[in-house]
């Protein structure tokens, strides 16, 4: 096995490192959401990373690549070449990421090109990396291209969305099939090789990352609609976005949860804890049958009610699922998104607990009015100024996002008048950058009433007056962003989909946009709503232990399922690169001990929590020799 | 202590070493009341919060210095909270202040109506009082001057007597808790020795001839949200050909005047009680002067408005039509278009005081005003022009805040 010692081969030229140093800090802010691997802007995705499959060869792996070339962690090597190389600066990238994160990353890929071009032409050497007998056989099994112990493809695998640690491995494979999968998995074994599985690698904590072999399953990326019975037959590096675009080919949807979320890992760790939940279940609801390879390498097809491993127990270990077959939903008539606005934290459950009894809207879940101000905007600017007058303005500090058709929004309608509509929406939407300091939503939002500002507001017979208040124009919406990027932005918004709430839950493009500022770790509950004011306690707990290691924490979302009986609770503790590491972790300590005390101490109906030290989202599992 | 005779009062208030500690110095009647009592010569403590922008005594001298005042030497500015017990003041520095003073006024209200706010309102309304009657008790303070509210009268119609009530029941929680505050005055002051007033004015806007004002609440309120409506609508039909007023159902009449469909709900024989605030400033500094025995004064109008009076002013300061009102009966249902949707929702707190059927016995109060020929200003339009053009010019208090709060 190669034992290169990175530490001595690295490049020592002051003058060359800092072509990337000086982009280490956005480099290093990468979120890691992996947006930059879908086609969610219609503009293509980058060019390079579709042509060579490595996490490497996409943005995503290039930011990671100019950090540790920033820190001296990885040598110029062949791989780094290619990877320089192969970035034809084509742009893609940098509209993609500012529409997430607001970043600039273009002269992040530039300077990574730069940085290779000035080491060759200062006559350094490329350092060879030599291949061992564990990467042959890898090769042997998925092709020479498709495994690499390359230190610039290793370092792309070496930091997620977690607490920013680098775990750089030894190995990376992209298996291309599920005898491929098989036969990865048995040399691994065979060789004592430490292994995790990863399909898209967005982990909140670190559950992607592994010191020995990753086995990236982005190549197995399949997707077979049967539109007769409803159903997608998907292989474990399908994501969410694109299956749901698949889907929509035949009238059908999916029931995902974020945008790059590995559906069969979505499925088996959160059970796919989404807006979707009241409506397409959870689970075992969304499986039709999954296919395993076990660590013996042999490929086992279960049907759903022989998966046992629901209702929380572990899966068997180092068990890979190589394909899946899933249930999907039909498209409605009429479908359209109404926001309803709450001050109230218990309010706004037990109406999204009504809409759950009553089975209103195929899309229903809580979220703060901070998650929203992340979502609904561009840059942090227009972010900030929208949370001030959702909160301090309106006195919004939480909304039920719902989904309805034709019927249930008329069912939705009876229950509530207060809420804003796709047409207010879009209104609203068109207006966040000039929503502060606008005269008349000042002087609406600043006569005493003896409700809520927004109870007068958000009515549909007010959308006129919103219009009229608003005076909304799409060209509004590119206010705050950078000059060069405001005709792209003015073109994309002339896409109604962009401002359509419909459009937004079902693809989840906007969400991403909580990490703009920040990483966070969310913790999830699945807790009953028998006892509402409970989980406000739960809540204003969590808060506390954010207040007390100085954290941003805050409600992230709450997701009704089986008619109102139980919710998935997403808490999110925030924090960036420039925070005490120590404060993060106790902080996560102490959730973990107050949510271990409720749970075992009964003081309240909660099923299980996460994190478990284990899984989120992309990986499944990982075997440790 | 013993309680001290009118004589010594006098005697006190005569000699130039009488201290008024005065709460609310930036509210709307207190800072006229300060500034009324300054420019006599009067020595004054004011207590008062710093904010984000400006430590306490800043906003005291902003404020004052708002009002034409410009020397300071007679002013002491403590910086404390009412809702504190001892103002959050040190030991030292509340026993200090103890020593100093003579008089209080109590200006200090937190005037929502909000129901989830009935905890900070309590806090301040009846809480604060107490902090401070509890100043009042233990330190040489022989008058206690108390701004409350004619509307402690609470739910009920007829004649309102000058006088404590036992009413329980009441429109909002400021109502409930200016009661209960007047309760603890008269209880813990009687019980102390010290004298009493208690001021009960109505719904208090801008000056009758200058229109100053400091807080554009209550009557202000739908008058800037229909100058609001007006301006943009107007801007509407210049550039868009009032696309979206018409979609209100906002219309240019032949006379080119701005047709907004806006009828107030009324019900029949009801007014609206407003007095000027330097009819309020007026007659509290006759009655202190005049009057050193404890008591209770209405300071209200006579001559209450109508909700039609209103609308008519309305119409024609803003040169527009359609502003007017919809008597509406008990258990009626009126079709309302969204405006008046829109300003159902934004009147209802102040339903009590536009529909009212109070009217204020001032039988008291009149016997001193008369002497000194204080008359409550009837609301005409010319009294509603000054206020308005006031409020307009000074962007309904936008540049006048913004120096102190």
């Amino acid at each position: 096995m190669s034992q290169n010692n990175l530490a001595v081969s690295v490049v020592d030229t002051a003058d060359i490192n800092r072509i990337v140093a000086k982009h280490k800090h956005t480099a290093a802010n990468c979120n890691h959401y992996g947006m930059c691997k879908l086609d969610f802007l219609g503009i293509g995705v980058c060019p390079s990373g579709r042509k060579s499959g490595f996490v490497a060869y996409y943005p995503q792996g290039r930011m990671e690549i100019v950090n540790a070339l920033a820190e001296n962690v990885i040598p110029v090597t062949q791989g780094l070449v290619r990877i320089a190389n192969e970035c034809n600066l084509c742009g893609i990238c940098d509209k993609q990421c500012n529409y997430i994160t607001k970043h600039r990353i273009l002269p992040v890929m530039k300077s990574l090109k730069d940085y290779v071009r000035a080491y060759l032409d200062d006559g350094n050497k490329i350092i060879d990396i030599q291949s061992d007998n564990f990467l042959k056989g890898l090769q042997e099994i998925v092709g020479s291209e498709w495994a690499s112990n390359d230190p610039a493809v290793l370092a792309s695998y070496s930091r997620d969305k977690g607490l920013g640690d680098r775990h750089m491995p030894k190995y990376v494979v992209m298996v291309g099939s599920e005898i491929e999968t098989s036969l990865v998995i048995m040399l691994a074994r065979q060789n004592r090789v430490p292994y995790t599985l990863r399909s898209n690698g967005g982990n909140g904590w670190s559950a992607t990352l592994g010191k020995g072999l990753i086995i990236d399953f982005h190549r197995m990326n399949k997707i077979e609609i049967d539109a007769v019975n409803r159903t997608a037959t998907i292989e474990p590096g399908v994501q969410a976005f694109n299956l749901q675009k698949e889907a929509e080919k035949h009238g059908l949807r999916a029931c995902v949860g974020e945008a790059t979320a590995g559906i069969c890992a979505n499925i088996f760790d959160t059970e796919i804890n989404s807006l979707f939940s009241q409506s397409y279940g959870m689970g075992t609801d969304l499986i039709v049958n999954a296919n395993f390879t076990a660590p013996n390498g042999q490929i086992i097809t279960k049907d759903v009610e022989d998966i046992k491993f629901f209702n929380h127990k572990r899966l068997e270990s180092a068990d890979a699922i190589t394909k899946m077959k899933i249930q999907l939903f039909p498209k409605l008539e009429e479908e359209e998104m109404f926001v309803l606005p709450f001050y109230d934290f218990n309010e706004a459950i037990e109406m999204s607990r009504e809409l759950a009894r009553n089975k209103i809207g195929f899309v229903n879940g809580v979220v703060s009015s901070q998650i929203l101000a992340f979502c609904l905007t561009l840059t942090v600017q227009a972010e900030e100024e929208l949370l001030d007058v959702l909160k301090n303005k309106l006195e919004v500090k939480y909304v039920i996002i719902a989904c309805a058709d034709k019927e249930k929004k008329e069912l939705l309608k009876k229950l509530t008048d207060v809420y804003i509509n796709q047409e207010l929406f879009e209104i609203v939407m068109k207006s966040v950058s000039k929503l502060s300091g606008n005269e008349g939503v000042d002087l609406l939002t600043s006569i005493p009433t003896q409700g809520r500002p927004y109870e007068a507001l958000f009515k549909e017979q007010m959308n006129n007056l919103a219009d009229m208040v608003l005076s909304p124009a799409r060209e509004d919406i590119v206010e705050h962003v950078d000059d060069d990027l405001k005709k792209f932005y003015k073109n994309l918004f002339s896409d109604p989909n962009y401002l359509n709430g419909v459009y937004l839950n079902v693809y989840r493009i906007n969400t991403p946009r909580i990490a703009r500022r920040y990483r966070f770790f969310p913790f999830l509950m699945r807790i009953s709503l028998a006892d509402i004011p409970k989980i406000e306690e739960i809540i204003n707990n969590l808060k506390s232990i954010g207040q007390n290691h100085n954290l941003l924490a805050e409600f992230g979302n709450l997701n009704p399922s089986k008619l109102g009986e139980w919710a998935m609770i997403e808490f999110d503790f925030f924090f960036n690169n420039d925070d005490d590491r120590e404060r993060v972790v106790a902080a996560f300590n102490d959730a973990s001990k107050m949510l271990h005390d409720y749970k075992n101490n009964k003081k309240a109906v909660i099923d299980s929590f996460y994190p478990k030290g284990f899984v989120y989202r992309d990986s499944f599992y990982s075997y440790q020799e | 202590m013993t309680k001290i005779s009118t004589e010594y009062i006098k005697h006190k208030r005569g000699s130039k070493n009488n201290i008024v500690f005065m709460t609310g110095v930036t509210s709307f009647v207190g800072s006229f009341i300060a500034y009324e009592l300054l420019t006599r010569g009067q020595k004054m403590i004011f207590l008062c919060r710093s904010n984000k922008k400006f430590s306490a005594y800043e906003r005291v001298v902003n404020v004052l210095k708002w009002m034409g005042f410009n020397s300071f030497e007679q002013i002491e500015v403590v910086e404390g909270n009412i809702d504190e017990p001892q103002f959050g003041l040190p030991d030292s520095q509340f026993e200090k202040l103890k020593s100093k003073i003579d008089e209080i006024i109590h200006c200090v209200a937190d005037t929502s109506f909000k129901a989830h706010k009935r905890d900070s309102v309590e806090k301040t309304n009846v809480q604060g009082t107490l902090n401070l009657l509890s100043l009042a008790k233990d330190s040489n303070c022989y008058f206690f001057h108390y701004v409350s509210t004619a509307y402690v009268a609470g739910i009920t119609e007829g004649e309102c007597q000058e006088a404590f009530t036992s009413q329980t029941n009441f429109h909002n929680c400021y109502e409930q808790t200016k009661h209960k505050a007047e309760l603890y005055v008269q209880e813990i002051c009687d019980a102390h020795n010290i004298r009493y007033k208690i001021f009960r004015p109505s719904i208090v806007c801008g000056d009758s001839q200058t229109g100053r004002c400091l807080k554009f609440n209550a009557l202000y309120y739908p008058i800037m949200v229909i100058y609001y409506f007006k301006k943009q609508y107007e801007e509407d039909f210049a550039l868009k050909n009032g696309t979206k007023a018409k979609k209100m159902g906002v219309t240019k009449l032949e006379n080119d005047k701005l047709h907004l469909p806006i009828k107030f709900k009324k019900s029949d024989n009801t007014v609206m009680n407003f007095i000027t605030i330097d009819y309020v400033v007026n007659s509290m500094i006759a009655i202190m002067d005049d009057c050193l025995e404890s008591g209770i004064h209405h300071l209200t109008n006579d001559k209450p408005r109508t909700l039609d009076d209103i609308a008519d002013y309305m119409n024609e300061y803003f040169c527009i039509e359609g502003i007017g009102t919809v008597e509406v009966k008990e258990g009626m249902t009126v079709e309302r278009n969204p405006l008046e949707s829109l300003f159902d929702h934004y009147m209802k707190p102040y339903e009590p005081y536009m529909h009212d059927r109070r009217f204020f016995d001032r039988a008291k109060t009149q016997k001193i005003l008369e002497k000194k020929k204080i008359e409550a200003p009837e609301i005409s339009f010319k009294t509603f022009t000054t206020i308005v053009d006031f409020a307009i010019e000074h962007d309904w208090g936008k540049t006048i805040r913004c120096n102190f709060s």
